[in-house]
């Protein structure tokens, strides 16, 4: 029964992979097909992990099995929750403002000490490095420190970019390039990494040509 | 809030897996009641997860932690580990061939770099073809007007 369904299972992802790969060509029925089915699979599978994994044990079993005030206090998330859905209606929409305000306070809470504590100290922290001497480590402190002082100037615009202050812009774009060259080089590897992954899955687990 | 809530006895909360199997029976954390209880925390991302661990969880509670993440997120990953607020990462194919190779065990990361560096080489051409061909497009039109 196992290896029915591991087959079944393969032979269907083998189908939904050239369904896909069939855009290569040109547009048609089967990628639209296997487009819907993987549209529909992800919607309808954070659902479920929304529901099974968050609202249930989360909401209704704490309500169950809670007591005293945090047991009470899971009515508050419940309605917010119930009156985010007052959006589908255009005559109580304005209602579902309240949870998205608390959504956005929550998150803007959390956010800014966390994006002080965790990134912008830190960061600076890990920029503000010692440049004296003449070696790799020091010759590699001062392109890090040249590229962050000018890639911030870049993004002066209270001044024209004339001057001192645009011969350090020009040099600022050169490390956003040198930035944007690394995410590209990366972003490739990346899709080219799942490519892989297809033609290993079609020539191993599908057709067996490769072990 | 679910990375802080790790803080103090996530179990109550989360105390159980996905098909429902209490996280305190498991021998693997059984004994792990906090972050102070984790020597080590590896994380396989494919999106900006990495940021919240980072920024809520590292930042916070002084975790000592190391990624493996998409190719696609490694270059946002990496001011993380120069700045020492990571203990390591292995980024996209690339980084899961170095590591197979850094603990002896070629695999599947070790197998796709040929094919991954044929594709790049072809790409390099590809954008040097395209810039030749700008360059005398345009030198061209120069000429003409």
């Amino acid at each position: 029964m196992g290896s029915t369904t591991m087959l079944i299972g393969t032979w269907l992802a083998g189908f939904l992979t050239l369904a896909i790969f069939s855009f290569l060509y040109k547009d048609n029925p089967v990628y639209k097909l296997a487009e819907h089915i993987y549209v529909g699979v992800s919607a309808g599978y954070w659902l479920i992990y929304v529901a099974f994994f968050d609202v249930y044990p989360m909401l209704i079993q704490g309500f169950q099995n809670e007591t005293g005030l945090e047991k009470w206090i899971l009515l508050v998330p419940g309605a917010l929750g119930l009156i985010m859905l007052s959006r589908w209606f255009p005559k109580t929409a304005w209602l579902s403002r309240w949870p998205i305000a608390f959504t956005v306070g929550v998150g803007a809470g959390l956010g800014i000490t966390a994006n002080l504590q965790g990134y912008v100290m830190p960061q600076m922290q890990a920029t503000l490095l010692p440049v004296t001497g003449w070696n790799i480590v020091s010759l590699n402190n001062v392109i890090l420190t040249v590229g962050v002082i000018t890639t911030i100037l870049y993004f002066y615009f209270s001044k024209p970019h004339k001057g001192a202050l645009g011969w350090m812009a020009r040099v600022g774009i050169v490390f956003i390039m040198v930035s944007f060259g690394a995410s590209f080089g990366y972003t490739l590897m990346a899709r080219i990494s799942l490519l892989i992954g297809r033609l290993y899955f079609l020539l191993s687990d599908l057709l067996h040509v490769i072990d | 809030m679910a990375l802080e809530q790790v803080a103090a006895e996530y179990d109550k909360e989360y105390g159980v897996d996905y098909v429902d199997l209490p996280l305190r029976e498991m021998p693997v954390t059984a004994d792990i009641h906090s972050y102070d209880d984790i020597d080590l925390l590896f994380g396989f991302e494919h999106g900006a997860v990495i940021d919240y661990w980072v920024r809520y969880t590292q930042a916070r509670f002084d975790q000592k932690m190391t990624f493996g993440t998409t190719a696609v997120m490694a270059p946002d990953a990496y001011p993380y580990l120069q700045s020492g607020q990571i203990e390591g990462l292995v980024g996209g194919l690339k980084g899961a061939a170095e590591y197979e190779t850094l603990i002896g065990q070629p695999g599947l990361g070790t197998r796709g770099m040929p094919a991954q560096q044929w594709a790049h080489l072809l790409v390099i051409g590809f954008i040097v073809l395209g810039n030749l061909g700008y360059y005398f497009t345009r030198k061209r039109g120069r000429r003409v007007a």
